[in-house]
């Protein structure tokens, strides 16, 4: 006899689905209804619904202005699903419906829509994500829901804000004076920091994550962020169009997770070969030809702490050098021996993700070498094919017969190889096959894209 | 052997009053014993859990033995995904639905992260990619909508394209 699933279980449960999966959900029963809609409706999950959530007044406005939609049904709505939302995307309340109504609407409709909207998340929702990236704001009408009844409720508990610096000054400084606990900032620089998002981001107490895309040359963006050096754990600073000077980072010694992307501005690293960040674990260096030196320095600092690596081929044997204790590479690799160097010095290993293609080893070069020098926790090899690769459809095809796998005893390798028109011969296949059952290998899987 | 002191024993008590021993570092697998245990300091008192009956604090401990050794779970972001369970883990779920839930309510009052992931992963894939009468059948739920309130659920939350 089966016991029913209690509602506390079921709700931790369905919290993890997503919309997709919730679809079959909400029509279980009315408990799983009761339980699922909520977080089918985290964001507006359909905006028919929605807008017959309005209230009357708004409703008979928008009605003489000459906007109609039809109900869902006749019946009252099961639920005032606005109280549900958490997560709202500027645009698309500003944007979304000409399509989802299938109707035109002229500037001053949509912007009675958008309002109308506002007013009711302002009054119900208690947001926890905010999008504000404009891109067009020219475009779109301009909808001041930051002073309306209910906003400083409904945004003060926001965690995750995604903002670029063409947001008003008035506007951030307004969200600053109730907002102060963004964990997740995401911000976009195409101009110099206004005052009001220079006070948006001082303000916050518990900011842990942020992410800057610098899209143009930004100078006085620093500031600002050294009222976060005590509380920031994740930091991705991309700046391929603009790198800031890295002199500020000294003081981020709380710092966990750091990606660098960038392709040009290179002297801008130098600070950071001097620098030391006690807890950084993960780290990521994203473009190549990154400047070696300095990386390779701040690696000499820092390498002994980390647990997960990402970097190109020119750091390699600085990483076999200075990383030990890597648990997740992922790298590329332009000769044999920087990959021996990493699988005999970094014997914590326990995933290694390899981006094959032609200029580099190849993925029987890898499982060759992988097989004589295994690291002895490595339990999983990652090969990503480049979709531009002749060899996608004849992989291993200079995989040795016997490949020497070395005396001691390692965990078996599970591979996954990732790309587009994969494919083994039969007679590699049969070597894999052979190594599966002897042990060396657990499982390989083409995971095509 | 490493010189490492010997551990001292901790003993839990489950709901029915059976007495359980378990080595301290694996009574703090479960957040809130640690906690407790870091408060109380060394004491030979038996913890009283009176949520947990005897085969469920059984099972609890077993994981605990078993996971004794893996790093505490830094942060609590790309825990959701549901293929990656490996196989003493699904192994050990292979048990009744209604043990499975106990455990997820055990692991949530214990505070035990990577039980408590494990086992809403394990029920998560019995509804994935299921139709709700195929869900119903496996849970053993019937079906109480009214066929004019169906409609309704159904058209309120009908999945839009284009958005």
């Amino acid at each position: 006899m089966s016991s029913s699933i209690p509602n506390e279980c079921l709700s931790m449960i369905l919290e993890l689905f997503d919309p997709k999966d919730l679809r079959s959900c909400i029509l279980v029963d009315r408990l799983w209804f009761e339980i699922s809609v909520r977080f089918l409706w985290i964001k507006i999950y359909n905006h028919r619904t929605f807008l017959a959530c309005l209230p009357i007044e708004s409703k008979r406005m928008l009605r003489e202005n000459g906007i109609t939609f039809r109900p869902p049904t006749s019946n009252p709505l099961l639920f005032n699903y606005v109280k549900f939302i958490k997560e709202i995307n500027e645009k698309t309340i500003l944007l979304g419906y000409p399509k989802i109504l299938q109707q035109q609407f002229s500037a001053n409709q949509k912007m009675l829509i958008a309002q109308e909207s506002f007013k009711l998340i302002m009054k119900h929702a208690s947001l926890k994500t905010l999008s504000v990236q404009n891109g067009v704001p020219f475009l779109e009408p301009n909808v001041p829901y930051i002073t309306f009844p209910g906003a400083d409720v409904c945004l003060q508990k926001l965690c995750e804000f995604f903002g670029d610096s063409s947001i008003k000054s008035e506007y951030c400084s307004r969200l600053a004076d109730f907002c102060k606990g963004i964990q997740k900032f995401n911000l976009q620089l195409d101009e110099d920091v206004n005052e009001g998002l220079d006070k948006l981001i001082s303000v916050q107490r518990n900011l842990k994550d942020l992410e800057i895309l610098f899209n143009k040359r930004c100078t006085n963006f620093g500031p600002p962020l050294m009222n976060l050096a005590n509380s920031l754990i994740k930091l991705n600073i991309n700046g391929c169009l603009y790198c800031p000077n890295f002199s500020f980072i000294n003081s981020f010694t709380k710092l966990r997770e750091l990606t660098i992307s960038l392709s040009m501005d290179h002297e801008n690293l130098k600070p950071l070969q001097d620098v030391t960040l006690p807890q950084l674990k993960i780290l990521s260096f994203q473009y190549a030809r990154l400047p070696r030196d300095y990386l390779s320095k701040f690696l000499e600092n820092n390498g002994r702490n980390l647990d997960e690596l990402s970097c190109d081929y020119s750091l390699n044997l600085d990483v076999a050098k200075f990383c030990p204790n890597l648990k997740i590479l992922k790298s590329i690799f332009s000769k044999e021996d920087d990959l021996k160097a990493i699988l005999n010095n970094c014997q914590e290993l326990k995933t290694l993700e390899v981006h094959c293609c032609e200029l580099f080893l190849d993925e029987s070069k890898i499982l060759v070498n992988l097989a004589k020098f295994t690291p002895r926790n490595l339990s999983e090899l990652i090969i990503t094919k480049s979709s531009d690769d002749n060899n996608n459809e004849k992989l291993f095809s200079n995989l040795l017969e016997d490949l020497s796998w070395g005396e001691e005893q390692h965990t078996p390798i599970s591979i996954i190889i990732r790309g587009d028109k994969l494919n083994i011969k039969e007679q590699n296949k049969q070597i894999i096959e052979n190594y599966i059952s002897l042990g060396h290998i657990k499982s390989y899987k083409l995971a095509i894209t | 052997m490493t010189g490492a002191p010997e551990q001292r024993n901790v003993k839990l008590t489950s709901s029915e009053g059976t007495e359980f021993k378990v080595e301290r570092d694996v009574a703090e697998k479960s957040v809130l014993l640690k906690n407790m245990l870091e408060d109380v300091g060394e004491s030979d008192m038996a913890i009283p859990l009176p949520n947990v009956t005897g085969p469920i604090l059984q099972k609890v401990i077993e994981y605990c033995i078993h996971h004794r050794d893996d790093p505490v779970p830094a942060h609590d972001d790309d825990t959701k995904k549901t293929d990656d369970i490996d196989d003493w883990d699904a192994e050990f779920c292979k048990v009744d639905q209604g043990t499975l839930y106990e455990l997820i309510l055990a692991s949530n009052y214990l505070d035990i992260k990577p039980l408590l992931d494990l086992t809403c992963k394990t029920v998560a894939n019995m509804i994935k990619g299921k139709s709700p009468e195929e869900i119903r059948k496996t849970f053993n739920i019937a079906n109480d909508f009214t066929p004019e309130e169906e409609e309704q659920v159904r058209r309120e939350n009908e999945w839009c394209e284009g958005r």
